[in-house]
């Protein structure tokens, strides 16, 4: 069975080029619009092994979802932040959230693939 | 750390960091842009826009990029997606390359979700004459404009300072 990896991203395009690059490697995706529909998801599945997350989105953000997870007692899976943002107070914060990566966009499909790899097989 | 307070300093430093975010974004996606001259900045037919704001402490604006029909079809065959959702990312990725390049001037600033619109004929009716920066995709083109307001207080180094560095794009951490 193929490990399941869950993309939380507003953009129907990042997800749809995560998408590919995933289930190239192997992985099966799963999508959600933005942090609320992403924190239910991650509540909800207990199949997930991996979490790719924007940050600035709609009704919640990826930093607030993790925050929640991290309230929640931290996220059961790793996260991996995927975004435009580059600041390193953002980046700080979400390593204090619990995330366990962090790729700024555009990505490189080798790099997110062989970063989902790594945290899927330490996890 | 030299420092400068004229709006006419933010706009400048905003219009050549948005050519070179530009350039560099598109060559990412695999494209070669040639660039267009400002006096031919009329797109003809179906065009699509899309709009960012950007926010921070004394200095706000809007990145708006105009794409016309044949320009979006060659974005939208090379990056999957609807094409709302791709001229969408396209903007949202030039107003984050943008912000990521103003942390240098030790100009922080928030991004607003990109709006998307079709019509003909897009261009701003901008407070100040702005110059737009225009290039063509395949056989159509794409015309962007960066518009900045600042406010009493403001100000902005004169130099980027490599300190302020932020993650660059396509780099990858693991913690």
């Amino acid at each position: 069975m193929s490990p399941k990896v869950l993309i939380v991203d507003d953009s129907a395009t990042v997800r749809q080029q995560v998408r590919l690059a995933l289930t190239q490697a192997g992985f099966d995706v799963i999508e959600a619009n933005d942090g609320l529909e992403g924190l239910d998801k991650i509540n909800s599945a207990s199949d997930i092994k991996a979490v790719i997350c924007d940050v600035n989105m709609p009704r919640m953000n990826g930093l607030e979802m993790l925050e929640r997870c991290h309230t929640q007692g931290g996220p059961r899976m790793p996260v991996l932040m995927l975004t435009t943002e580059g600041k390193p107070a953002l980046i700080q914060k979400a390593k204090e959230y619990g995330a366990k990566g962090w790729i700024v966009k555009p990505f490189k499909a080798d790099l997110l693939v062989a970063a989902v790899k790594q945290l899927t097989r330490a996890a | 750390m030299n420092v400068t307070t004229r709006p006419e300093d933010a706009q400048a430093l905003a219009e050549a960091l948005t050519t070179h975010c530009c350039s560099e974004l598109l060559s990412d996606f695999g494209f070669e842009p040639v660039w267009l001259a400002p006096e031919h900045a009329v797109p003809d037919g179906v065009s699509f826009c899309s709009v960012v704001g950007f926010s921070g402490q004394k200095l706000r604006g809007s990145i708006i990029m105009s794409s016309s029909g044949r320009a979006a079809n060659e974005l939208s065959s090379h990056i999957p997606g609807p094409i709302r959702d791709v001229i969408g990312e396209i903007a949202n990725q030039l107003g984050g390359r943008l912000k990521n390049k103003f942390l240098l001037y030790g100009v922080d600033l928030y991004m607003t979700l990109p709006v998307v619109l079709r019509g003909e004929h897009f261009a701003p009716m901008p407070r100040i004459e702005l110059r737009p920066i225009g290039f063509s995709i395949g056989s159509g083109s794409m015309w962007v404009w960066v518009d900045t307001e600042c406010f009493d207080g403001f100000e902005m180094a004169v130099r980027p300072n490599p300190a302020e560095a932020p993650m660059a794009e396509g780099e990858a951490l693991l913690f």
